[in-house]
């Protein structure tokens, strides 16, 4: 983003008279601003007129190309358009049934059911999106009420930590699905570089997916145990986390498409944000995220991030008086 | 002789089904598949499929897959398709549709356009 456009958010007459301050005239950047899309354009004048931090916005927006749709936006209407597609054709035939003499009830409840579940599955796609774009916003760029960067931020996650949490959220569901979780964790901690929240985020998603892929396995004739397994350790100055499966394994050509947004291989329901917000959460620590078919059947998923550095006037999770950081 | 017949490919149920019961409203004889494994076996049993509307973005691969695998099966090679796909992202097809002539329509399709460009290709195909 130029800066031309950051000083129009940051600007000392907004700074000092509060909200609702006119930004200081900067021509070349509102010619730049106004050449924006529309819609763009004007959330970000209502942002700055409301006193928000629109510099934050701007900031996470990352570069983009202005002459044409950013990747983002084109896989949302990409995926908008599904839904809209299935409404479009049942509201026709709606009409189309309605124009018959012999009323077919059944096709048209099922029509209007039909615009009624794309209506929240176009819903759902919107929150979904809203919410990682939210969640990208607020982690990525701390700013000052003003607009002005902060220094980076400095959460950190205890990682042993997070999975025994998020193993216990999922213990009761596993005992009913005859599941059970194998883990290889360190007695020490072991903290990476990542919001507490967003590391549950992720685990949670790799294991929700990790027992679903068993259920599907099921579905399929499989009776079996149901197992997935959790290995963390440090090689190096990186954590490594690899939670596998015995599940229905990955889909042929996973490695191009299992991390794109909106794709799923769900029968039923899901967005397919899942694994794509996993990677953007692990990227943003400066992490990966890989998966591969595991040797014994199944799948896993290979998380790996740099080990937490302490910064200057910082605490580590689980830093008490006397305790050695994780990261010395 | 039976009605030439659409074969509607499409990953996600919902408009598949759709798809078919504005087909049958409109007479038009037509089936549906899920992805290419069912696409060819319903190309297989169902010998009066003479058109194919075919998503680009299916679960498992492209849409335009299909070309190659009618190209490539010891049978269905020999029959004369019209190929109809549908995208939701025009610049994406642009840049991966290897036949400039193919025709193709923007998602949300309008139902009159896509039942008109279907009747016009099984014409086509009737002949």
């Amino acid at each position: 983003m130029s800066k031309r456009a950051t000083r129009i958010a940051t600007g000392p007459d907004r700074s000092s008279s509060g909200i609702g301050a006119e930004p200081p005239c900067d021509r070349s950047a509102a010619k730049e601003l106004a050449g924006r899309p529309q819609s763009h354009f004007g959330r970000l004048v209502r942002e700055l007129s409301e006193g928000r931090p629109a510099a934050r916005l701007l900031q996470a927006s990352g570069p983009q190309d202005w002459t044409g749709p950013s990747r983002t936006d084109g896989v949302i209407a990409h995926e908008l358009r599904q839904p809209l597609f299935a409404i479009g054709m049942a509201s026709e035939n709606l009409r189309l049934l309605l124009d018959r003499d012999e009323l077919d009830r059944d096709t048209m409840r099922c029509s209007v059911m039909r615009i009624a579940e794309q209506v929240q599955q176009a819903q759902a796609i919107i929150e979904q999106t809203l919410l990682s774009a939210s969640r990208r916003a607020s982690a990525e760029v701390p700013c000052s009420p003003h607009g002005q960067e902060l220094a980076s931020g400095n959460e950190a996650a205890d990682v042993a930590q997070g999975i025994r949490r998020t193993i216990r959220q999922f213990d009761s569901i596993a005992q009913d699905r005859d599941i059970l979780f194998s883990c290889q964790l360190s007695d020490k901690p072991l903290v990476a570089d990542i919001a507490p929240i967003e590391l549950e985020q992720v685990l949670v998603n790799l294991v929700r997916n990790a027992m679903e892929s068993i259920g599907e396995r099921r579905e399929r004739g499989w009776s079996g145990h149901g197992l997935v397994t959790i290995a963390l350790h440090r090689v190096d100055d990186d954590l490594l986390c690899v939670i596998g499966d015995n599940g229905a394994g990955l889909p042929d050509g996973y490695a191009d498409t299992l991390f794109m947004p909106f794709h799923t291989t769900k029968a039923k329901g899901g967005t397919g944000l899942g694994l794509h917000i996993c990677r953007e959460i692990v990227g943003r620590s400066g992490g990966t995220i890989e998966a591969r078919p595991r040797a014994a059947g199944g799948a896993e998923f290979e998380i790996r991030m740099p080990v937490y550095k302490a910064r200057p006037g910082t605490r580590e999770p689980g830093a008490a008086s006397g305790s050695e950081a994780a990261s010395s | 002789m039976k009605a030439p017949t659409v074969l509607v490919v499409d990953d996600v149920a919902a408009i598949v089904e759709e798809l078919l019961t504005l087909m049958r409203l409109h007479g038009i004889s037509a089936v549906g598949a899920a992805d290419l494994e069912g696409a060819l076996t319903a190309l297989e049993c169902e010998r009066t499929i003479r058109v194919i509307s075919c998503d680009v973005r299916l679960d498992r691969g492209s849409g335009l897959d299909i070309l190659d695998r009618i190209a490539e099966h010891p049978e269905l090679h020999e029959r004369q398709f019209q190929f109809l796909f549908v995208t939701g992202d025009q610049m994406q097809f642009d840049r991966l549709n290897p036949d400039p002539s193919l025709a193709v329509l923007s998602k949300p399709v309008q139902p009159a356009i896509l039942v008109s460009t279907l009747q016009r290709m099984l014409k086509v195909a009737h002949v």
